[in-house]
């Protein structure tokens, strides 16, 4: 939703305006005072930790590193570089844009999830523009998606069809890009996963891919519920070790994650209202997010000074209302079969991280995906890997689209 | 018993309401920036997207212009507040004993996101009747722990079996009832059934204002028939088992369960994540607590804003918020709907139509003796808030039919 701090709308439709983000000494001022003045409870339970939810002890560090941080020095650094916004059917988008010098770089959108923003590919365009000699590089569109941040929301009904449409219409009919990749994670993959369907769109990464099993759900709940001298022998004969890995991660998260999953889709404004203006409601519930064990990996915790940048970035932006619409406009798609990636539709690349918060097993993306030429799977990493594992993430974009540049030549 | 219990203390309610933390309160809510425009254009005129913006702003502007603190702490103080030590949690509770003698003690029990203060209306008819022919009580009002002036739960894994048992220790050990009648609505019925199935001996009559419960077996097959065929038909079957307001209830208690749980999902899985998150913000406990008070209750509710305000201002002035939602996770309903059926001791069930959660009567009768059932065409989940005389009615009713009989 639209902010102070916000540029004006763009001249005309799809004449893109840049602009250096710049929130008001008023704001960056209230936030501090609110957070000074903010009181936190005690633990929820004597020695909680992280078994009922977000744990007390990371709330007051993260807190107390808001409370510390430099915003005019982080904005500084996000200004580094390039920012625009376009009008495209009639909503205001944001997108970073960093051209790759070399000739045959591969246009890449990088689109983010929830709860998060563009900021968390920023480091990584350097490398990816202009890396060392001999070695892949893009030219890196960062958009964000409507009702996150900079760009404006998006109107009643607003699916991730409807993303995906703009953002093809951003690649190609504002920067002219004759063919591209899209690249994303959470909210990030279900939109690239419709882009898929736009002929410019000719191959998508993901981070967490998403595929149904072959056969319904209900067959596979013998495996937990047998003695384990019988499912053993059955899981090996299913599944390779790091498919048991994965499926043992997706069924904790049946079982315990998902909580706000309902919320969101059934009353996006109420927790949306709840935690507005609010450091400790972003804190708590999107700070959460970017420490819990569900979603990270214990050994390669996320940069705190990236976490507080999204929480400010939010904060100024007053976003989260509508950074929840998503969860209620595609909830009915929810109930569907997701979107299938086929060979002739686009080629599928899959980066599996395995503390992400759930991971498919390998033969069950490639049977679904039948676009699915590539897959790896990383012990490390989790549910942001552009901000806990960005050499690993960069090294399988190069190679994944490095292998299938053909697709790209031609294309500026 | 063999060691003397500690005594219940005299509670001051002004002493746990300080000026200092009003004022914050108010500061808060005053400058709280609420979103200039609705999450979506037109989303203001219904409830589809949670909260209304226009509500929020209705209850922020009440709680800042209308709102009065001395008025509230007056209301709060005509009763004896006290705490006492039973098990760890430092227990709160309103004692309002009768205006005569022969009092029956009464335990009422509050839910979420209740309070004590959810029967503020009924607690003076309760004890002081005007008519010589009505009953008089001595009335107990816990606040269930986690909740308003009573300390959290001292462990994990509390659930409200034990604060069953506490509450029990509180009625027979601490005030001497060695029979008692006990009511309850939301988390209150929890309370008050394992309150029936595991300490029938004191508890001996059981009001509640709502319930949930299985079906007898029989019931299924009519109910498999009755969602897979369309309406009329399944209407028709339905009757050989349940009246029609019986199958209405079902009806809203199903729409309930498509789009109105998502805080049960949240709650019960992270109650950390979202407690934590909105305990030191009022306008945010306005917006979550206060869409329950308009989407549980009768659209025709006497639940004021008053009422509304005053009971966020309880959850931030007592800084429970975060406790509250520790039942979500700890009760399982797979513990307390299979609780033992109640052997001693009857029940009186009283159900109001615009509730989202209610029994049939032949579902309540599969695990309680009721021996009396009353369906009202108006108000909602919050009978003391909206339908004070008759809930008073109801209990009185069923009370002089059964107490002592």
């Amino acid at each position: 939703m639209a902010a102070p701090g916000d540029p004006a709308p763009a001249a005309a439709p799809g004449i893109p305006v840049p602009f250096k983000i710049s929130f008001p000494d008023a704001d960056v001022g209230r936030l501090r005072r609110k957070l000074a003045d903010t009181v936190l409870p005690e633990e929820i339970v004597p020695d909680a930790g992280w078994e009922y939810g977000l744990s007390l002890s990371t709330l007051r560090e993260l807190k107390s590193a808001w409370e510390s941080f430099d915003w005019r020095s982080a904005e500084e650094g996000l200004n580094a570089y390039e920012h625009y916004t376009v009008s495209i059917e009639g909503l205001t988008l944001h997108y970073v844009h960093c051209r790759s010098p070399r000739q045959d770089a591969i246009p890449l959108l990088m689109i983010h999830g929830y709860p998060s923003c563009f900021a968390e590919f920023l480091p990584l365009l350097p490398t990816l523009t202009e890396p060392p000699e001999g070695k892949q590089a893009f030219s890196v569109v960062l958009p964000s998606v409507p009702g996150f941040g900079l760009s404006s929301a998006p109107p009643r009904g607003w699916t991730v069809k409807d993303t995906a449409r703009v953002l093809d219409t951003l690649m190609t009919g504002v920067l002219g890009y004759t063919a591209y990749a899209a690249q994303g994670g959470d909210w990030g993959y279900l939109i690239a996963s419709q882009l898929a369907a736009h002929p410019s769109c000719l191959a998508v990464h993901a981070t967490l891919c998403v595929a149904p099993p072959p056969l319904p759900i209900p067959f596979y709940i013998p495996l937990y519920l047998l003695p384990s001298f019988l499912s053993g022998p059955l899981i090996n004969w299913c599944f390779t070790p790091p498919e048991r890995a994965a499926f043992a991660r997706t069924w904790q998260f049946l079982k315990r994650a998902g909580g706000i999953f309902p919320l969101a889709a059934t009353q996006p404004a109420l927790i949306g209202y709840a935690l507005s203006d609010s450091p400790l409601g972003l804190l708590a519930w999107v700070g959460e997010k970017h420490t819990t064990p569900l979603l990270t990996d214990p050994e390669r915790p996320i940069p705190v000074d990236k976490i507080l940048t999204t929480l400010s970035l939010y904060f100024f932006t007053r976003c989260i209302p509508t950074a929840h619409l998503q969860y209620h406009e595609n909830a009915s798609s929810f109930a569907e079969p997701p979107a299938r990636i086929s060979r002739s539709r686009c080629t599928l690349g899959v980066s599996q991280f395995a503390h992400d918060v759930f991971a498919v097993p390998e033969r069950w993306v490639r049977r679904y995906h039948t676009g699915c030429k590539w897959f790896r799977r990383h012990e490390h990493g989790g549910h942001f890997p552009a901000m806990d594992s960005p050499e690993e993430l960069v090294q399988d974009l190069r190679d994944f689209l490095g292998e299938n540049k053909t697709l790209f030549a031609g294309s500026r | 018993m063999s060691t003397p219990l500690p005594q219940p203390v005299l509670l001051d309610p002004a002493s746990r309401l300080p000026q200092a933390e009003v004022s914050r309160f108010l500061t808060l809510l005053r400058e709280s920036r609420l979103p200039e425009t609705d999450i979506l254009p037109g989303a203001s005129t219904g409830w589809e997207y949670g909260i209304p913006l226009t509500r929020l702003q209705e209850l922020r502007t009440y709680g800042l212009e209308k709102w009065n603190y001395d008025a509230f702490l007056a209301d709060i103080s005509r009763f004896q507040h006290y705490t006492v030590e039973i098990e760890g949690i430092s227990v709160h509770y309103v004692h309002a004993r009768a205006s005569r003698e022969g009092a029956v003690p009464l335990l009422m029990t509050h839910g979420w996101p209740g309070s004590f203060y959810e029967f503020h209306k009924v607690v003076g008819p309760l004890s002081s009747p005007s008519a010589e022919e009505d009953p008089a009580f001595d009335v107990v009002l816990p606040s269930l722990p986690g909740f308003g002036f009573s300390g959290p739960p001292p462990r994990k894994g509390w659930t409200l079996m034990d604060t069953a048992r506490v509450f029990n220790t509180l009625m027979v050990d601490v005030l001497g009832y060695g029979e008692y009648v006990a009511q309850g609505g939301d988390w209150g019925y929890v309370v008050t059934r394992a309150l029936t199935a595991n300490h029938g001996d004191h508890c001996v009559l059981a009001h509640f204002n709502n319930l949930l419960e299985l079906p007898p077996a029989y019931h299924y097959p009519v109910l498999t028939a009755m969602a897979l065929l369309p309406k009329w038909a399944g209407r028709r079957v339905g009757s050989t088992i349940l009246t029609q307001p019986e199958m209405d209830g079902l009806d809203r208690q199903m729409q309930f369960r498509k789009t109105g749980l998502g805080y049960v999902s949240i709650q019960s899985t992270k109650p950390a994540t979202i407690g934590y998150a909105l305990v030191d913000h009022p306008v945010g406990l306005l917006a979550y607590l206060g869409e329950k008070y308009s989407t549980w209750t009768d659209p025709a509710s006497k639940a004021t804003d008053d009422d509304v305000v005053s009971t966020v201002a309880l959850y931030f002035l007592t800084r429970t918020f975060h406790t509250s939602v520790l039942p979500y996770y700890e009760t399982k309903h797979t513990q307390y709907m299979y609780l033992p059926k109640q052997v001693k001791g009857k029940t009186g069930l009283s159900v109001f139509q615009f509730d989202v959660l209610g029994a049939p009567r032949s579902w309540a009768s599969r695990v309680l003796n009721v021996v009396y059932y009353k369906r009202h065409d108006h108000g909602g989940h919050f009978a003391g808030l909206e339908m004070p005389e008759a809930l008073v009615g109801d209990v009185r009713e069923f009370v002089k039919g059964h107490w002592g009989k």
